[in-house]
């Protein structure tokens, strides 16, 4: 049950955040267009077109990575095979690992160009996608049976996020400054000065570069010693917390800023997939 | 074999989806490519030779102004010797002179160069200044500025922002600006609305465009002012503000520049938080000038863009912007030109804010989408430009005039009878 939960939780939140990202192109476009036009010196109907044509194939990927085995060629035969590796994982083939393949293409592409065009802290950029790309190719190796190279990959996103937010937050990035104000008075009714809001930005930058730091080593320890309380308690606090800030998008600035919650779906995402994976599967390397 | 079969499927159902994508993009983009352009020459800086010369206003134009320059090595000594008639660089001839207020190595590892500001104060109102910069036993050459007026004065600035990234647009614009400065002597100054350069950490970019910079004075030596806010590229920088010499305060870059009695211009910067003490200063200022009769603001970031997102002004500003009855809020970012509609709580309203600008002093250019709502009425369109921005008593008219001359948007509001309230 926890294997179909993980696959099926990788498959929706690729899907939430390809067609977020699709939306978002068509609407505003992205740091793909901006790279090629603006620093490559591509023209602006040739950018434009790709980022469009991209935008149409993700939405094309939102629905790809939902078609379940059986459907779309021959798959897994059940989500436990899906944790060993043997002669049957080639029937992963099929278009829905294609369609994770895109996506996290994609999506690491935008990752890159948005460390290129990105003018404040740009290296943080790369890692601080790192949930929506690592969960799509995470779920391209999960459907070809490489259940340790998806966990690896998630574990990758997850703490590549956390700790990218969590030095922008420390760094006391503007936007985050501002969600803090805007969600005290739209939810709260409070008043929040600037330097209130900033001290609760340190400490959430703290608490997010702790829990990058301690997802690594719960990810090391549990090789020899398993799933702890920790393990789980730590996860569960980074998907509330993910699918929390992702929503904040909504909270600040309406229901027109949906796409952008969507594209971060993956923040809260990623932990509840090895949420579920290290509970109902304690020792995966040991699995037989 | 059916296993390629359903990677093939999956592939054709992609490209199909892509195309699908393509063919349905929007129309009447530009075709042209941006080739590498060759390296154009730069000023040479030698010695303690004042070069790359700035002259910034911010509060007080009227009383103050500050003078920045670059050396190659570092001067014991830089000042500013000034006077209300020309001295022609005769140093013992200048009744006043000032100290640099700042000086010291650019933060940057590379050029290894060196800046100098002085702050002038207690100046004249609308008086002419006569100047040179002097780092050690290196005069330059005489330039003048004039003060902005006092009281219920006339007058016209330029405004401009994003002048990143190409330098021949750039230049070609910066000639535009002087010749508008020459032939129209009303023009006190050019509202930088950020975007200099495309890395603000990056000292041979501000070096460039400091470079071309230069090319705003007029052949008699009249320097054009700049009233700076800092742009997205600036980011964090710490250059600009060795630049600029911290208008606002260092990293803050926030100010209200006050020209005659009648005419206020809140000075915003979009990289920092826009809810928090900014949010507190705009509705402080707005509030504390509410008799004052025109009203504008300037900031880089959008609240009502002509390609990309709202940025956080529309949020935090705007509605303080719509309390107070703001005239005209000028923006850049968005690599087009623009004038909105009205607007006034989401919809056009004869009552509301009118936004003016996008961005043009010699970036390339993007496509706007005048499909968006906010320009019905309004104007919107690709093309390098500046806008120069008349203040009357009876009218406040804003020209957008491209980088040949030729005027692309005329656009006048009168002012609002709430204001004396």
């Amino acid at each position: 049950m926890n294997k179909r939960a993980c696959e099926w939780t990788l498959r929706v939140a690729v899907a939430v955040s390809c067609a977020g990202v699709g939306w978002s192109l068509i609407r505003w476009s992205g740091p793909v267009f901006s790279l090629l036009f603006l620093d490559l010196g591509w023209s602006e109907v040739s950018a434009a077109h790709l980022e469009r044509g991209a935008a149409f194939a993700l939405f094309a990927c939102a629905l790809m990575v939902l078609i379940p085995a059986g459907l779309g060629g021959p798959n897994m035969q059940s989500a436990d095979a899906s944790l060993t590796r043997t002669a049957t994982q080639t029937r992963g083939w099929n278009v829905a690992w294609v369609a994770a393949m895109f996506a996290g293409a994609w999506l690491m592409l935008t990752a890159l160009a948005a460390w290129r065009v990105e003018t404040w802290a740009p290296a943080l950029a790369t890692p601080a996608h790192g949930a929506r790309y690592c969960a799509a190719f995470a779920l391209a190796a999960w459907l070809l049976g490489r259940a340790g190279v998806a966990q690896g990959l998630l574990v990758a996103g997850a703490v590549a996020t956390f700790a990218a937010h969590g030095l922008e937050a420390l760094l006391l990035r503007a936007e985050f400054v501002d969600y803090l104000i805007g969600a005290a008075s739209r939810v709260l009714g409070w008043r929040v000065s600037q330097g209130t809001a900033e001290s609760v930005l340190l400490a959430i930058g703290v608490m997010d570069v702790a829990a990058a730091a301690l997802l690594l080593a719960l990810f090391a320890w549990r090789k020899r010693h398993g799933t702890t309380r920790t393990a789980s308690a730590l996860l569960g606090w980074m998907t509330f917390w993910g699918f929390f800030t992702a929503a904040a998008r909504i909270v600040d600035m309406g229901w027109g800023n949906l796409p952008e919650a969507m594209i971060r779906v993956a923040n809260g995402a990623v932990p509840l997939t090895l949420l579920l994976l290290w509970r109902g599967n304690p020792k995966t390397r040991d699995e037989p | 074999m059916k296993r390629h079969a359903n990677i093939l499927v999956a592939l054709l159902v992609l490209a199909a989806a892509a195309t699908v994508g393509v063919l349905t993009g929007p129309t009447g983009l530009s075709d042209e490519k941006q080739a590498n352009p060759d390296p154009l020459p730069e000023t040479v800086i030698e010695g303690t030779t004042p070069a790359q010369w700035r002259l910034v206003w911010t509060t007080d134009p009227a009383h103050e102004a500050v003078v920045g320059w670059t050396t190659a090595e570092a001067a014991k000594t830089n000042a500013v010797f000034f006077d209300t008639e020309p001295r022609e660089g005769a140093l013992d001839r200048y009744r006043h002179q000032q100290a640099a207020a700042a000086s010291g190595r650019y933060s940057a590892r590379k050029p290894a160069l060196h800046y100098a500001t002085v702050e002038l104060k207690k100046l004249k109102p609308d008086t002419t200044y006569w100047f040179v910069m002097v780092s050690d036993e290196s005069v330059s050459r005489e330039f003048h500025f004039v003060t902005a007026p006092e009281g219920d004065a006339e007058f016209k600035f330029l405004y401009g922002g994003d002048s990143r990234s190409y330098r021949e647009p750039r230049r070609e614009m910066n000639r535009r600006l002087r010749a508008l400065f020459t032939q129209d002597p009303e023009i006190l100054a050019l509202v930088h609305g950020g975007d200099y350069v495309e890395d603000g950490d990056k000292l041979e970019q501000w070096v460039e465009w400091l470079t071309d910079h230069e090319l705003t004075v007029t052949s008699a030596g009249r320097m054009l002012p700049v009233v700076p806010a800092r742009g997205n590229h600036e980011a964090d920088s710490v250059i600009f503000d060795e630049v600029f010499h911290n208008p606002g305060g260092k990293g803050l870059n926030y100010y209200a520049t006050a020209i005659g009695s009648e005419f206020l211009l809140v000075n915003l910067n979009t990289e920092i938080s826009a809810g928090g003490d900014q949010a507190a200063f705009v509705e402080t200022t707005l509030k504390n000038h509410t008799t004052v009769r025109w009203q504008c603001a300037n900031y880089h970031r959008p609240a009502y863009p002509a390609v990309k997102k709202p940025g956080s002004a529309l949020k935090y500003w705007v509605p303080v912007f719509e309390k107070y009855d703001l005239d005209v809020a000028l923006e850049s970012d968005g690599h087009t030109y623009k004038r909105t509609c009205a607007i006034r709580d989401g919809k056009p309203d004869a009552t509301g804010v009118t936004y003016i600008g996008e961005g043009g002093l010699g970036v390339r250019q993007r496509t706007p989408e005048p499909e968006r709502w906010y320009f019905e009425g309004g104007k919107v369109g690709s093309s390098n430009h500046v806008q120069k921005v008349t203040v009357r008593k009876d009218k406040l008219q804003v020209e957008t005039i491209a980088e040949n001359g030729k005027q692309l948007d005329n656009w006048e509001t009168k002012p609002r009878p709430t204001r004396r309230d």
